[in-house]
């Protein structure tokens, strides 16, 4: 089995110095290749964020603007694409934050309760250490094309948009946007503990859904 | 003697270890008896599949489409911005 370290080494990114030096520099096609390569990604982030595709362009385009006021400031001791996603996140967070006040949007789970990753009530024996009473229902080994369809895609998103605020983020950067977690940690200022936590929440949230969607197909 | 200290992990809290697990931030005995309880417990086996898969799934999140406007329109906003101060 794959057990990744927990601390991986990041490697550095390719040429990044060069293509800030060609930023400051004002070279706009540079600008357009860091914009394109970048762009799907953080439109796909930020929607996750906001209550509309328009709100997330906004998010999107003002931290393009962040990044072109600062790119000069920008000390290089984490990666390029690190950085500009710490900027979406903050301003992400802001409109969030401005935009539930008139639409009642905010996550239906809370970050606080002690959710567990799976109900207590399927389990028999001491509290906290039962066996399996209501096993899961196997979906593990169904096709691809089952496991993978629009509509259970469409069931995950909707499920990732309900997540609190900071397991969203966690499950986003490190199961979409595939990331290590020490950049996560970086780009969201927590701790690699703090970060399992949520990851561990977020990530059994999805399975219980997807066990809801997929173990009746079983 | 030694027999006795070995931990135990049972389902309830295997369920909540999943990720320390997968993500190899567990100690070596605990790993070996998580490893232990997998081998003599098929639904803990399917549940960690399920995680994997679950993983997997969300992967396939897809990007959002990208208005080439857009892209147009912030390469306009990076041109402006520079030609409004040279020499930066």
């Amino acid at each position: 089995m794959s057990t990744p370290t927990p601390f991986p080494a990041r490697p550095l990114p390719p040429d990044e110095s060069a293509m800030v030096e060609r930023l400051r520099k004002g070279d706009s096609a540079a600008f357009r290749d860091l914009v394109t390569a970048h762009q799907a990604s953080l439109l796909r982030l930020a929607s996750t964020f906001v209550p509309s595709t328009a709100v997330a362009e906004e998010v999107v385009q003002e931290t393009w603007i962040a990044v072109i006021r600062g790119i000069d400031r920008f000390e290089q001791r984490s990666a390029l694409k690190t950085w500009i996603t710490r900027i979406l996140v903050n301003i992400a967070r802001t409109k969030g934050v401005k935009e539930r006040r008139t639409v009642p949007m905010g996550s239906l789970l809370s970050d606080t309760a002690d959710n567990a990753a799976v109900s207590p009530d399927r389990f028999v024996g001491p509290p906290g250490r039962g066996a399996w009473a209501q096993p899961p229902a196997r979906w593990s080994e169904l096709p691809e094309e089952v496991v993978v369809s629009g509509a259970t895609i469409a069931k995950v998103i909707d499920t990732v948009r309900l997540l609190p605020e900071q397991q969203k983020w966690v499950v986003m950067l490190r199961d979409v946007e595939d990331w290590s977690s020490s950049d996560v940690c970086d780009a969201l200022g927590l701790s690699e503990v703090n970060q399992r936590v949520l990851l561990h929440r977020g990530r059994s949230t999805l399975r219980n859904m997807l066990e809801r969607e997929l173990g009746a197909a079983s | 003697m030694k027999l006795l200290r070995r931990p135990v992990v049972v389902c309830q809290q295997w369920t909540e270890m999943v990720t320390d697990y997968l993500e190899g931030a567990l100690p070596k005995n605990l790993v070996k008896a998580i490893d232990r309880h997998l081998s003599v417990c098929p639904h803990c086996t399917e549940y960690l599949a399920q995680m994997r898969r679950t993983i997997h799934v969300t992967g396939e999140i897809p990007g959002e489409p990208v208005p080439v406007e857009m892209i147009d329109a912030l390469q306009k906003a990076f041109e402006e911005f520079h030609r409004g101060t040279p020499g930066t």
